[in-house]
């Protein structure tokens, strides 16, 4: 190997480090990114986003919020758009709004929910969110976990009409309140649900996810990864040898393509505290996805483990 | 699909490991007067004259008053909501013991016993910093909520205890949240400084009062 001069070493630094700033360029060279169109509007989305649950909750550590900006900062470079909170996640909504500041990306998709067991305080709710993600306002409010969604949807119907708010959808996880979903679904004017679906957990597909799409309703899909268990339960065993094919070069493409292959869905929000995990999320977000078959085949191949 | 334990929790194990190397790094130079406190209950148990070991509960209060400041309310209440009501709980031990301090006088202490209180607490204040990988996430007793609960449920043995009881409800439900916090978390090993305060609760509740053990 020939030596390597300082000057070289330097361009390289240099281009190391170009190449870090500029990865979406790097990206969208390689490949476009996998888009969805939000049923209500043909506006499309980057079928991955991005959980803050936990992974944001950093209050004001100055340390961890910059290792946050990192893992944000690799979000946007990668593509990504949207990102879910929620008043229930303790700092991470002023956390993400102390983040968007800092880098201000070109594009965002910012999601946020209701949660108060007080219906008239919606608008409240609303207003206090937006002052902690620090914009003039959202793209979707959610209502989470149904809590008192009467009083709150009415609101939140009112605000979209007045053009407070872009979309409003309804939340729930754990496959709790099915039954109330799809009766809301059936007769809710809603742009978008959020529910538990992932290659283990996937009770939505028997009725959410088809009423979903026949509504015209977009479709999250919150722990995408069973809140991490799945690596857990799979990340030490190999692959299978056709993983390519189906577009996944690691667990995280595996499990994230098996979930925004399905066609009623719309994205999947995975959350994690690490750059180099986000780097591996974001790869979903490219390349191939599983065809019906393939679905079968993936989800079968985690069966027999 | 079901709800586990992990499910609730809001925040991650670094995140809380990390509070500890903030609350000494927002003391800073006030540490040294926390450790100057702590070496000053220990020499004021001591003392014979009732005046010094009640001086010695109004520390003790002080250090609920500042745990209750620094490390709940400022730190540990904006990524875990029930914190923010153990804040107050906090304060309001410490105005109890401070209260209680003005009328009754714990026992002068052996100082065998001291000894080997001050071991164990110093062991115990090690298991943070051993969990973090660092020195500077080093729990202390008045600046820390487990170390403050367990320092002063060892100390309420040395009172009646008509004065022990009312005084062990807020120690013995917080060593109980943070049990159950450091479970949730996997954080074994910090997880030992609440067990020991619920262990020591218990003890302390049933151990025979003083009047009752001189009579
Ligand atoms: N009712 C509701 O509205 C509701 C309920 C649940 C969730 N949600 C939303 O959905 C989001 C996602 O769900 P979730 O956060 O519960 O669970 P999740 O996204 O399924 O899993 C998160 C966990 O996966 C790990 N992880 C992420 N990427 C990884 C990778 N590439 N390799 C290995 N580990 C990885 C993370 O750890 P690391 O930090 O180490 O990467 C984290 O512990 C939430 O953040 C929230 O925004 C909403």
């Amino acid at each position: 190997m020939p030596p390597i001069d300082r000057r070289d070493f330097l361009a390289g630094l240099f281009a190391v480090g170009a190449m870090s700033r500029i990865p979406a360029l790097f990206a969208a060279e390689r490949d476009a990114p996998i888009t969805r169109a939000i049923p209500a509007s043909g506006e499309t989305l980057p079928v991955i986003g991005m959980g803050t649950w936990r992974t944001f909750n950093v209050g004001s550590d100055p340390m961890l919020l910059d290792q946050r900006q990192r893992v944000l900062e690799t979000f946007f470079a990668r593509g990504g758009r949207m990102i879910d909170a929620s008043p229930m996640y303790g700092s991470a909504e002023a956390v993400v709004g102390e983040l968007l500041e800092r880098l201000s990306p070109d594009a965002r998709f910012a999601a946020s929910k209701v949660w108060t067991g007080d219906e008239s305080a919606t608008r409240e709710s609303v207003a206090n969110s937006q002052a902690l993600w620090r914009i003039p306002r959202f793209d979707l409010m959610q209502v989470h976990n149904l809590v008192d969604w009467e009083g709150h949807l009415e609101t939140l119907k009112a605000m979209k009409a007045a053009g407070e708010i872009r979309y409003i959808g309804i939340t729930t996880s754990h496959g709790r309140r099915h039954a109330d979903v799809e009766r809301l679904l059936a007769r809710e004017p809603l742009d978008f649900v959020q529910l538990t679906y992932n290659i283990l957990d996937r009770e939505a597909e028997a009725r959410l996810l088809p009423l979903a799409q026949a509504r015209g309703i977009a479709v999250i899909a919150n722990r995408p990864y069973q809140g991490g268990r799945l690596f857990g339960r799979f990340q030490s065993r190999p692959l299978p040898d056709w993983a390519e094919e189906v577009g996944a070069t690691n667990w995280a493409e595996y499990f994230l393509k098996f979930i925004v292959s399905h066609p009623a869905l719309t994205c999947a929000i995975p959350a994690t505290t690490d750059v180099e995990h986000m780097r591996e999320n974001m790869g979903a977000l490219y390349g191939r996805l599983p065809d019906a078959d393939q679905r079968q085949r993936m989800a079968a191949y985690l069966q027999d483990r | 699909m079901d709800y586990a334990l992990g499910d609730f929790l809001m925040f991650t194990p670094e995140v809380y490991l990390r509070l500890f190397v903030r609350a000494n790094q927002a003391l800073g130079l006030w540490l040294a007067a926390v450790v100057a406190a702590i070496a000053a209950v220990a020499l004021l148990l001591r003392q014979a004259r009732p005046a010094a070991r009640q001086a010695a509960l109004l520390l003790v209060a002080a250090g609920w008053g500042l745990s209750a400041a620094v490390f709940l309310a400022k730190l540990y209440a904006p990524i875990n909501w029930p914190v923010t009501g153990f804040a107050w709980a906090f304060a309001l031990e410490g105005l109890l013991l401070a209260a209680v301090a003005l009328r009754s006088t714990p026992a002068p202490v052996r100082a065998s016993s001291l000894v080997v209180a001050l071991m164990a607490l110093s062991l115990l204040a090690s298991l943070t910093a051993l969990a973090a990988g660092t020195v500077t996430a080093l729990a202390l007793p008045g600046v820390t909520p487990d170390m403050t609960a367990v320092a002063t449920v060892s100390l309420l043995a040395l009172l009646p205890r008509v004065w022990r009881w009312p005084l062990l409800i807020v120690p013995i439900l917080w060593c109980l949240f943070s049990a159950l916090t450091h479970q949730a978390l996997a954080l074994w090993l910090p997880m030992v400084v609440p067990v020991v305060g619920l262990m020591l609760g218990g003890i302390v509740a049933c151990w025979t009062s003083r009047k009752s053990r001189s009579a």
